[in-house]
């Protein structure tokens, strides 16, 4: 092999000069030692550094022959294949494999490197000291962050607002759909249209209109008559005032006593002309005692409770019955048919099936199994149905005519027709069928006085005489709902004993009403913030929304 | 005025007591306020407050602009910082008052998150700010990072001529050495030492004991007179490149220690940099995620 060596040689003025060598040998061995083909005295070159063997035209290979390597192209390598125009630095010398000329099979061109650079190359080790001189940058990464949280926050989820045909796909992606709006999870009635935003939110940037609620909620009433209260003060009846989604489970309908009691503060002064509430505030230190709804009836006998406070000290109940409660609370006991009954609250106040309430009482199912209504002492079985006197009156009536004309009658004061027993078939004629009647229309007449006046009917009911001599009971109705504007359950109230709240024991008449007035209640509750005792507000008892005002008619049907 | 004033003691701490008033008058309202349901964003105080924390987020990020205008004359930039750090703490608070400390996997929370990973970095950046200088300080011994690099220059080319003085194999090891040791270059590097160097000094320690083994004394009894004349004329040379080799352990010591101290400065300037690369770019995160969730209060509320 023939190797062509230039050497380059800086002059001091004349430019640079070459020299040109020719080496025979495979390889072409570089390094600080005397055998070494090119010679380079320089400390940072190894003895025998490194060798060039040529692998094809213009091609050659160079191999380290030492740990450190050989920079090459810059790089520091152990081998390396390269070309012509390659680079090799040793120290302060630049040999450059150049593509070998006719007659040669490799050629190196070796130029001392100036001063300076031998300088820089001397500090080559020296990399970018701080972090603002490598590639980090910190303000790619800032676009990058605020375009992307832009694009998935704000933009994919305004886009599925606005494009509704795009929901399907937008509203289902894992991030950036509508969901990742919601500041959270909505109350469980509303689970399930949950990600349908715009059932209650149309537009944007408003708030929830009412008609989004009255939507569903058609049947809510009205908290009061709109016609007569200024409903201004009610925050325009806007459902949201109250009503706050999107706090989790609980909490959408507001329970605090501030509720009621911003307005119910001092609402017979502002509602002057229209209220007829009084003022309240807090359970426990600004309420008004109970009212109640006392029976009464009108001119025609209809229905018509009086609502009345309790503590009224001269009132009393016309429930139209005459009944004493202590002498059926006898702790020793009552007469009944099989002997003495000791008789509980229980006996005759059933609950009703969910335990709010009791059942009205039933005369069949609570006072007839002692309050026999019988009329016959021959037919002691034989009873008038309860309630309805005229019928009572035909029954007695049919009664008596059926045994006058059947016959068989032993009572020596009856008339014959009656005493003598009459075969089926054998006629009677029209004057004994008068005498038999009129008999028997004087026994009814009596039976019936009897049971009306002395026996059964007064027991318990004012029975009247009219201009015309006819006999009738006065109506009773008891109260039934004596709060009808306040929530109460007898089943949350299972731990207590009925006399804890009603004196039912020292009661001796019917007209005596048995309520129990707030002190009762305040025993054992008082307002939210009490401390020791049951916190109450007002919806504890009482209900917002008024069942017979439609939230969507203005104003009640009879004020229209 | 004090002698010296830090961050944390600005015009007499006068931000701590801004943020601490800030602080307490924020639970003094929590503790008071009686909402409709469960506190949250919603309430007069939940809006109250997060105003409060989205202004803090824009002026805490208006830090970013008036740390470059040096020709500001609102306030020093110490008392600048100090607010920064005491306010920003602040608005941790601040923010899960406003929630309500209610949570959840949408984008209010994502800004919560973002929030508390910008002033977490903070908090780096305030430790590394307080403890790194001083540290820097110690470890340069008063010598300046560009004197250090010199004297490596020098004590390579040192170290190249007492290795040529011992043994070729010796002369490669320093030389590998020289050409692989980097100080500095991207990221990982600015954070790892270099060993190279200690490469270099424990196989010259290795060359050392086995020449030392190879030089015992028993041997030689049976060496031939030849080699025995030849051991006898080197015995000189032996004595230069033992002594050569003492020099050349101490250069690469010295060396190590210098490449090690030098790595330890970049490392440290590093931390004090690198934490900037995290808390700003999950600013402008948070400044997105804190437009889309009051946007998307404010669209569908």
């Amino acid at each position: 092999m023939r190797w062509q060596i230039l050497r380059v040689t800086q002059q001091a003025k004349a430019g640079s000069s070459v020299e040109e060598d020719i080496h025979f040998g495979d390889t072409l061995t570089i390094g600080r030692g005397a055998d070494q083909a090119i010679y380079l005295p320089d400390l940072r070159a190894a003895l025998s550094h490194c060798a060039v063997t040529v692998t094809g035209k213009g091609r050659y290979h160079v191999k380290s022959l030492i740990v450190a390597g050989v920079r090459v192209n810059g790089q520091i390598v152990q081998d390396a294949d390269v070309g012509a125009g390659a680079v090799i630095e040793l120290g302060g010398t630049r040999l450059t494999l150049i593509a070998p000329p006719r007659d040669y099979d490799g050629a190196v061109e070796i130029t001392p490197m100036a001063a300076s650079e031998v300088e820089d190359n001397a500090q080559r080790f020296i990399g970018k000291l701080t972090l603002s001189e490598t590639r980090l940058s910190k303000r790619w990464p800032s676009w990058i962050l605020f375009l992307g949280v832009g694009f998935f926050a704000l933009l994919l989820p305004l886009l599925a607002h606005y494009v509704p045909a795009g929901r399907p796909v937008l509203d289902k992606l894992p991030i950036g759909s509508r969901d990742t709006w919601q500041a959270g999870s909505l109350a469980s009635a509303h689970h399930f249209f949950g990600e349908n935003c715009t059932m209650c939110h149309d537009g944007g940037f408003a708030t929830v209109k009412d008609s989004a609620c009255k939507t569903c909620h058609a049947n809510v009433g009205a908290h009061a008559d709109e016609k007569r209260f200024a409903l201004g003060t009610l925050g325009d009846a806007d459902c949201a005032h109250c009503h706050r989604d999107h706090n989790g489970l609980e909490a959408l309908v507001r329970a605090d006593q501030e509720l009621c009691a911003d307005c119910h503060r001092d609402l017979p002064a502002r509602e002057k002309n229209a209220n007829k509430q009084l003022d309240a505030a807090d359970f426990g230190t600004h309420h008004p005692g109970f009212m109640v709804n006392l029976p009464a009836w009108n001119v025609d006998g209809q229905f018509t409770p009086i609502r009345t406070a309790l503590a009224s000290s001269d009132l009393t109940e016309n429930s139209g019955l005459n009944f004493p409660h202590d002498l059926h609370l006898a702790a020793e006991g009552i007469r009944g048919p099989d002997g003495d009954e000791v008789l509980k609250c229980e006996t005759c106040h059933q609950p009703e099936p969910g335990g709010a309430r009791l059942r009205p009482i039933d005369f069949e199912a609570n006072c007839q199994r002692c309050h026999r209504l019988t009329y016959s002492i021959r037919e002691a079985d034989r009873q008038v149905t309860h309630g309805k006197p005229a019928l009572m009156k035909a029954e007695i009536e049919e009664f008596f005519a059926r045994e006058a004309l059947e016959g068989g009658f032993n009572d020596v004061n009856a008339p014959t027709v009656v005493r003598i027993r009459r075969r089926p078939g054998q006629p009677i004629t029209p004057q004994e069928r008068a005498e038999a009647l009129s008999w028997s229309r004087q026994q009814a007449g009596q039976a019936i006085d009897n049971l009306f006046n002395s026996n059964a009917c007064t027991y318990c009911h004012t029975v009247k005489t009219d201009q015309l001599g006819n006999l009738d009971v006065a109506p009773v109705r008891v109260s039934g709902l004596w709060f009808p504007k306040a929530r109460f359950s007898h089943r949350m109230h299972d731990s207590m004993k009925c006399e804890d709240c009603h004196k039912a024991r020292e009661s001796d008449r019917s007209t005596q009403v048995l309520m129990p007035d707030i002190d009762n209640c305040r025993q054992c509750h008082a307002g939210e913030h009490a401390d020791d005792k049951v916190p109450s507000t007002c919806i504890t008892c009482h209900g917002y929304h008024e069942p017979r005002l439609d939230l969507n008619a203005q104003g009640l049907p009879e004020l229209r | 005025m004090p002698m010296h004033e830090s961050i944390f003691d600005a015009s007499r701490y006068r931000y701590l007591w801004v943020s601490l008033t800030l602080s307490l008058l924020a639970i003094v309202l929590y503790v008071w306020h009686d909402p409709i349901g469960v506190p949250n964003g919603g309430s007069w105080l939940g809006y109250t407050l997060g105003t409060i924390g989205a202004l803090l987020i824009l002026w805490l990020m208006w830090f970013g602009i008036r740390k470059r205008s040096y020709s500001s004359r609102m306030g020093t930039l110490r008392g600048w910082l100090s607010a920064h750090v005491y306010l920003g703490t602040t608005l941790i608070l601040i923010a899960f008052l406003h929630s309500g400390f209610q949570l959840g996997w949408n984008i209010h929370t994502l800004a919560l998150i973002l929030m508390l990973c910008v002033i977490f970095s903070g908090f780096f950046g305030v430790y590394a700010y307080v403890r790194y200088p001083a540290m820097m300080t110690r470890n340069r011994d008063s010598a300046t990072r560009q004197s250090l690099l010199d004297e490596i220059v020098d004590l390579d080319a040192q170290a190249l001529g007492l290795a040529d003085a011992v043994d070729p194999k010796v002369h490669a090891v320093v030389l590998r050495s020289i050409e692989r040791t980097q100080i500095g270059g991207g990221f990982q590097k600015l954070m790892r030492p270099d060993t190279e160097t200690d490469n270099a000094l424990d196989q010259v320690k290795l060359f050392m004991e086995q020449r030392e083994k190879g030089a015992q004394p028993g041997p030689k009894k049976e060496m031939s007179t030849m080699f025995a004349m030849v051991d006898f004329l080197s015995a000189g040379s032996a004595d230069n490149k033992a002594d050569a080799l003492r020099k050349l352990l101490d250069v690469l010591a010295r060396k190590r220690s210098l490449t090690g101290r030098i790595t330890r400065d970049l490392q440290l300037q590093a931390l004090m940099e690198a934490w900037l690369y995290v808390h700003i770019p999950l600013s402008f995160g948070l400044l997105a995620a804190l437009s889309a969730h009051v946007i998307s209060v404010f669209f569908y509320w």
